[in-house]
């Protein structure tokens, strides 16, 4: 009973002890590894689609998996949060296009995919990553990936409010 | 160092942009279910009155062929009161499509224009199509082979034997993974075979043989069409459309009438009674006439099921009113208002008394049901049951056979084996109209019981309920090549509940009747003459030329069309005096006609319409399908 008292109590302390972008690093990394296990869990079903949907999802997972100790290692290294921005917005990107143009490879190039509850989720939850991690970079690359965020944004209103969206 | 608020601002714009648009998805369905009309606001049942879809007229007809031209298209339709229109997609604009007349042995070249919309309306997929005429041992080429797909802009010509007995046929939409969408807007009709046998006999014809075409709809207050499969177990309506009506009265007189009752749902099945509690006279099935005439209280009658049901009226005083009842078979979901189907009200007097009865020997012909156990050369066991969030059959699904470049068969018989196949439906919760391409079968037994009386019939669909396991007999006659089987539940095999066999065992590389290369449709700015009259050689005119090696395969003991002239005033048209032989070859046999054709040449397999036809045309942009519930 006094050991597992005592391991949260522990955890507290250490996470109490870390700076500020540790902290982050510790967020962003469960966040991460949450949508990993989401990923793995996703596998088998692409697979039976077609081998590299599943190849894809398999590939994500252990991208958004390795990720995390990399960022717990190296809190302070612009590389490794960069590659965590890069890596979370090329998979939300990849899911927007899937719900909007369509799927861009394999056997179901161009079927628009269906919205669910877990896929909604898990992209919010990259979102938050993205954010996350984006305070562990320096003001100036800061400034350029939310404005060239901001742009996209525009972007894809403007093409849903002009009607745009080949499958809107 | 932290997000400052305008950071934080900037980048909800691309958040919101990446969460609402898909998210806007969910909310348009669940806004249009929430938009459904109210009950109170859908027509009164029986109020609307009774119609039938009107029949084709062929464009041109030779000795030995009739040619026929449809065009699928979008138009607005005012199916459920006064004002209130309802965007469908029809064969020639109307839903049920105009109804197909033929006679055995006459061969049919029906044209197929595809000219619906690029992308659904509603559903924003990208739309193409495939027509199947279900019943037909039509080469596998002309089946509706799912992956065979034509898109909006081009057309097929469909090429059909007619050797089979007498029947109710349909021809519906079967595009690969939309063919749900696509019949629910309307692609479907009915295509009816007569031959000799049938019309000699003194059962109603004429004005009293008519289609009972079922099929349920929801509809949003705005009259569009409610899309919702319920996480892909299917759609169902709470409108019960007959004909295109919604629960239609029809004025009947006192005599005996004929109703070729093909159930056209995507997902609903039907347990028909009349309200009466007289039974129904059950004369014919899927592949025909019975051997017998069989009384039931009731029908059961799942997706793609064909009966003839003789009601007689002369039994109710005029003035009476019969209602049709669905008893609501168990696995679907009911509203208020799916519990009865049309009504019919009884008049005074009889315009033609004659061809009244209903002779207890039907059909002589034993071919199918005279198969037995014994006859079987091997049982194959199919399980059709969700499995890992597909449907499957086996375990298998149609992206396996996509994947294999549609190599993968789940069964090879032989040319002319006579086989078992053990239907199974391990699952609760769902029932599985299977269909078979291709054959007739008859049902041997259900859980090791007969089979349910109006069973006793040549059938090409059997309702497989839940736990439950049917069995049915075969032959692999008339046609080599691959085909397809799947669950009619237009969801289910949307998703994936559909494989195929292969007849024979010709390698695809040297199978000119291939299901996708064999005679692939055609962009419409090369659309020539559907008919021309020196092309004529016995069914296999119409848009083809003579030096494509691809022919009709009609047995040769075909009985030839006009034989025996029709007894009855049954708008079929009058076959052709003293028609020749057709001019065919034999598929498998290198015997060739004897008449005058020109020399043939190797097929050219074009490459871009539809080598991956399940995928899409490299000319536009991109497919479709609200498919799986799954992450990217």
């Amino acid at each position: 009973m006094a050991t597992v008292a005592l391991r949260p109590q522990a955890s507290v302390t250490r996470l109490g002890a870390l700076t500020a972008s540790g902290r982050t690093a510790v967020a962003a990394s469960a966040l991460s590894l949450l949508v990993a296990w989401i990923h793995f869990a996703y596998v088998a079903s692409h697979w039976r689609n077609w081998w590299a949907y599943g190849l894809f999802f398999l590939l994500t997972g252990i991208f958004q998996g390795a990720w995390v100790p990399a960022i717990l290692r190296w809190p302070r290294s612009t590389w490794v949060a960069l590659a965590g921005i890069g890596g979370n917005f090329a998979i939300v990107a990849m899911y927007v296009w899937s719900r909007t143009v369509g799927i861009p490879m394999g056997p179901h190039w161009g079927v628009v995919e269906k919205t669910g509850a877990i896929d909604l989720a898990c992209t919010a939850a990259e979102i938050v990553i993205m954010g996350l991690v984006m305070t562990m970079v320096g003001p100036k690359t800061r400034r350029f990936i939310v404005n060239a965020l901001l742009l996209l944004g525009v972007v894809l209103w403007l093409a849903r409010l002009t009607d745009n969206l080949p499958h809107y | 160092m932290h997000l400052s608020r305008r950071d934080m601002l900037k980048m909800g714009l691309f958040g919101s942009a990446a969460l609402m648009l898909p998210a806007e998805r969910i909310a348009r369905t669940q806004l249009a279910i929430a938009n459904r009309m109210p009950q109170s606001q859908l027509p009164e049942p029986f109020t609307t009155p009774w119609a039938t879809p009107p029949v084709l007229t062929p464009i041109a007809r030779s000795a030995t062929t009739d040619y026929y031209s449809l065009s699928q298209k979008q138009v607005s339709a005012q199916i459920l009161k006064p004002g209130v229109y309802t965007d469908i997609w029809g064969y020639n604009g109307i839903t049920p499509g105009p109804t197909i007349r033929n006679f055995q042995g006459r061969g049919a070249v029906v044209r197929q224009i595809c000219d619906l919309p690029e992308v659904h309306p509603s559903q924003r997929y990208n739309v193409w199509s495939s027509t199947h005429l279900h019943g037909s041992c039509s080469l596998p080429q002309y089946d509706g082979y799912a992956s065979d797909i034509t898109n909006p802009g081009q057309f097929k010509d469909y090429h059909y034997p007619n050797v089979q007995d007498a029947r109710t046929l349909w021809y519906h939409d079967h595009g690969v993974h939309i063919t749900a969408q696509n019949a629910y807007m309307g692609l479907a009709a009915q295509y009816i075979l007569h031959d000799n046998v049938e019309l000699n006999l003194p059962i109603p014809h004429g004005d009293y043989d008519l289609p009972l075409i079922l099929k349920d709809a929801m509809f949003q207050q705005d009259g569009q069409l409610v899309f919702d499969n319920n996480s892909e177990s299917g759609i169902y309506g709470d409108v019960i459309l007959v004909n295109g009506r919604p629960w239609p009265l029809m004025e009947v007189e006192p005599r005996k009438y004929r109703f070729r009752v093909l159930n056209a749902s995507v997902s609903r099945s039907y347990d028909l009674a009349l309200s009466t509690g007289e039974p129904l006279t059950i004369i014919g099935t899927d592949g025909g006439l019975m051997n017998h005439p069989v009384e039931s209280p009731n029908l059961l009658i799942g997706m793609a099921e064909r009966y003839e049901v003789v009601i007689d009226f002369s039994k109710y005083k005029p003035g009476t009113q019969v209602v049709m009842q669905n008893l609501q078979p168990k696995n679907n979901i009911d509203h208020d208002s799916t519990n009865v189907v049309m009504a019919f009200k009884v008049g005074t007097h009889v315009v033609d008394p004659r061809n009244n009865e209903v002779p207890m020997d039907l059909n002589p012909n034993m071919k199918v049901m005279g198969l037995t156990e014994a006859d079987a050369v091997r049982t194959r066991n199919f399980r059709f049951e969700r499995s890992d969030g597909h449907w499957t059959i086996n375990g298998t699904t149609w992206e396996d056979v996509v994947n294999s470049d549609y190599e993968l068969v789940c069964a090879n018989p032989g040319y002319e084996d006579i086989e078992i196949w053990e239907l199974e439906n391990p699952g609760g919760g769902w029932f599985h109209p299977v269909h078979i391409h291709l054959v007739d079968f008859k049902v041997l037994d259900r859980n090791g019981q007969p089979p349910r009386e109006w069973e006793k019939g040549p059938k090409d669909v059997v309702y497989v309920g839940e736990n439950e396991k049917v069995r049915v007999i075969m032959k692999f006659e008339n046609q080599r090549g691959k085909y397809m089987m799947h669950c009619h539940n237009l969801v289910h095999e949307d998703h994936d509940m559909m494989t195929q066999f292969q007849v024979g065992d010709t390698p695809r590389s040297l199978d000119v009747n291939d299901p996708i290369k064999g005679d692939p449709c055609k962009d419409n700015d090369k659309m020539g003459d559907l008919f021309k009259p020196d092309d004529d050689n016995s069914g296999r005119g119409g848009g083809r030329r003579d030096d494509e090696n691809v022919s009709i395969s009609v047995p040769v003991d075909v009985p030839v069309a006009g034989a025996a002239p029709p007894v009855s005033p049954v708008p079929v048209p009058a076959p052709a005096p003293a028609a020749p032989k057709p001019a065919v070859r034999v598929l498998g046999s290198k015997r060739k006609s004897k008449a005058k054709v020109k020399p043939r040449r190797k097929v050219k397999v074009k490459a871009k319409p539809k080598a991956k036809a399940h995928a899409k045309p490299k000319t536009r942009k991109s497919v479709v399908k609200p498919r799986r519930r799954s992450k990217h």
